[in-house]
């Protein structure tokens, strides 16, 4: 039954995707296609259950499905004339097997193979590992047996974090609606579905760029990383970070590459989702938001023009208002990170310590040489970081990790050691898809037209 | 005819072969890996069936239907992760109840300890009794008289 609320969602996600993009959807790859139009049906589906609970104050099943399906029907109206003029012929468009080759059934086997391993992997610890089951599923369960949702907001203890947006207990929460069972596949299936999505995305798009050869061979290695795949079966919002960050990166790219504005849309919805999973994704999205405008308004050669700007700040609003409400008048102010930021904290044994731990941490032998491999990736070819077509990427990462260290360095609530044992190497994975991309970007920026 | 072939190779640019080929080397020792990680779950299986949430927490939830909050008391230290755990799979098995470990000020109070008397003393302290507890040192409480 719960794959129909995935399917709901998928049909939400695909909707979307054809009227922000219209014709240029077929730019995608159509496996990539799919797997966007499922992440962000998901996220969709997860903001307008999360509008029920505002609203309705508790858990009502029916009215969740019945709010779903009518913004499947409000978008199949909306769109109707790109379907009557065949602008996008669903069929053809949507399915990603239409131009099925010979070839194709490697990759299927190879997909089959990673899904099953990250299946049985993720069967070890069915219900996540501690962070997942005592906050994220914690909530979901909250948020589906409680007479009010506020509860997780009030009474419940320090480690729950209830200052965390709520992007994937909501998508749990909807999936739920369509099960009568125990919770504890949905967070399951959710995460196997966002880990594997993300490597799935990334090996399409890094294919796209050039058909076996190195990019679509990195993808392929990140996809195959052992540490990758478990990190992914944890169960922690970090798999959609790590999926959200690095389709906000594509449709960057892409909209420097077509300078159409019709990237933009769905970029501004992409990032109020981005911000709604986590509070790293709250910073990511505000950070791309701010860099991606100033961009378009300082560059003189865009042809969209200022009012691409419109563009993006009218759908990240969309998406962004439900955080808003939710940050200004639901969640208790971040108590942990904020309020214990001090330049007093700082000193050279932090930093040292930071350093050590990073350094520790990429030259990790769980993670098979793959830092390795995408920080050669990225050095090989810094020169090309701060070319125009790079420059938003750069400078993405460049304020992100800066401030991150900052806030490694600079809180002084916990001890920093534990804090970044616990906790930097799912920063780490959240990046890597994101960064993986960026360093093939920077090969193939200057060479070739990629993409389109 | 292999001769050829290897001319043929060396002949145009190798660095770029020379990456491919190792990059295929990572993906077949990466592929090695995951089936290495199958092995040690399989070995898993054989110990622990499947991950256990708040085992020793079970069926208390009967007991408080209807209460919006109870306590919590321990002797152990909740500032350590292993305890704090302790907390969190009582609260997950709970929910929507939540448990308050800043408060026996409840009409059921959840006692988890290591040493059996010192929930003996809190029980006498705040006047309650036991209503259902288990040999991993849980007790179910409920104040007498408690309004």
């Amino acid at each position: 039954m719960i794959t129909i609320g995935y399917f709901l969602s998928f049909l939400l996600g695909r909707l979307t995707l054809d009227r922000c993009l219209k014709e240029n959807v077929r730019l995608l790859h159509p496996c990539a296609a799919a797997l966007l139009a499922l992440v962000s049906g998901l996220g969709l589906s997860a903001l307008l259950t999360f509008l029920t609970f505002v609203v309705l104050d508790s858990f009502h099943r029916p009215v969740i499905i019945l709010v779903n399906i009518s913004a499947i029907i409000i978008f199949l109206f909306f769109n109707r004339n790109l379907y009557i003029q065949k602008t996008i012929i669903p069929i053809t468009d949507w399915l990603p097997w239409t131009k099925f080759r010979w070839f194709h059934f490697l990759y299927i086997l190879l997909g089959v193979f990673i899904v099953g391993v990250a299946y049985v992997i993720a069967l070890t610890h069915p219900y996540g590992e501690w962070d997942a089951w005592a906050i994220w599923n914690l909530k979901t369960r909250f948020l589906i047996v409680s007479d009010s949702w506020n509860l997780i907001f009030t009474d419940l203890h320090y480690h729950t974090h209830p200052d965390y947006p709520l992007l994937l207990p909501f998508i749990n929460t909807w999936i739920y609606c369509f099960s009568a069972d125990n919770l504890h596949p949905i967070p399951m299936v959710t995460n196997i579905i966002f880990v594997i999505g993300c490597g799935g995305f990334l090996c399409c798009t890094l294919y796209q760029i050039r058909k076996f050869s190195f990019p679509f061979l990195m993808g392929l290695i990140m996809f195959t990383t052992p540490s990758y795949l478990y990190l992914g079966t944890f169960q922690y919002a970090d798999s959609l970070i790590a999926f959200f960050l690095l389709i906000n990166l594509y449709f960057i790219t892409m909209f420097q590459k077509t300078k159409d504005a019709s990237w933009l849309n769905i970029l501004g919805l992409s990032l109020g989702l981005t911000a709604f999973v986590k509070n790293e994704g709250l910073l990511m999205a505000l950070i791309l938001m701010f860099v991606v405008s100033v961009y378009i308004l300082i560059d003189k050669n865009n042809r969209v023009g200022k009012s691409a700007v419109k563009h993006l700040l009218f759908t990240f609003l969309i998406t962004f208002i439900p955080v808003l409400i939710f940050k200004v008048f639901i969640a208790p102010p971040n108590d942990d990170i904020l309020p214990n930021i001090n330049t007093s904290n700082f000193t050279a044994e932090r930093f040292q310590i930071l350093y050590n731990a990073v350094i520790t941490e990429i030259f990790h032998e769980k993670w098979c040489y793959m830092w390795i491999v995408v920080l050669a990736l990225l050095i090989s070819r810094i020169w090309r970081a701060f070319n125009r077509e790079n420059i938003i990427l750069s400078i993405f990462f460049i304020i992100y990790s800066s401030a991150i260290v900052c806030i490694y360095v600079l809180n002084g609530k916990a001890d920093l050691s534990w804090w970044l044992e616990t906790s930097l190497s799912r920063i780490l994975f959240s990046l890597l898809p994101a960064l993986v991309f960026f360093g093939v970007h920077l090969h193939y920026s200057k060479q070739r037209g990629a993409h389109v | 005819m292999f001769e050829k072939m290897i001319k043929n190779f060396c002949a145009q640019n190798l660095f770029p072969k020379i990456i491919i080929i190792v990059f295929i080397l990572l993906i077949a020792l990466n592929i090695y890996g995951l089936y290495g990680a199958l092995k040690v779950v399989r070995q898993y299986k054989k110990i622990v069936d499947q991950q256990n949430i708040g085992f020793r927490f079970a069926g208390l939830d009967e007991f408080i239907k209807g209460e919006r909050i109870i306590g919590f008391y321990t002797d152990m230290n909740l500032s350590q992760d292993r305890n704090s755990k302790d907390l969190a799979h009582a609260q997950y098995m709970l929910a929507p109840v939540i448990v308050d470990d800043t408060s026996v000020e409840y009409r059921y109070v959840l006692m988890f300890c290591k040493n059996p008397q010192n929930a003996l003393k809190k029980m006498k302290e705040i006047n309650a009794v036991p209503v259902r507890g288990n040999n991993q040192g849980v007790v179910l409480t409920e104040r007498v008289n408690y309004r």
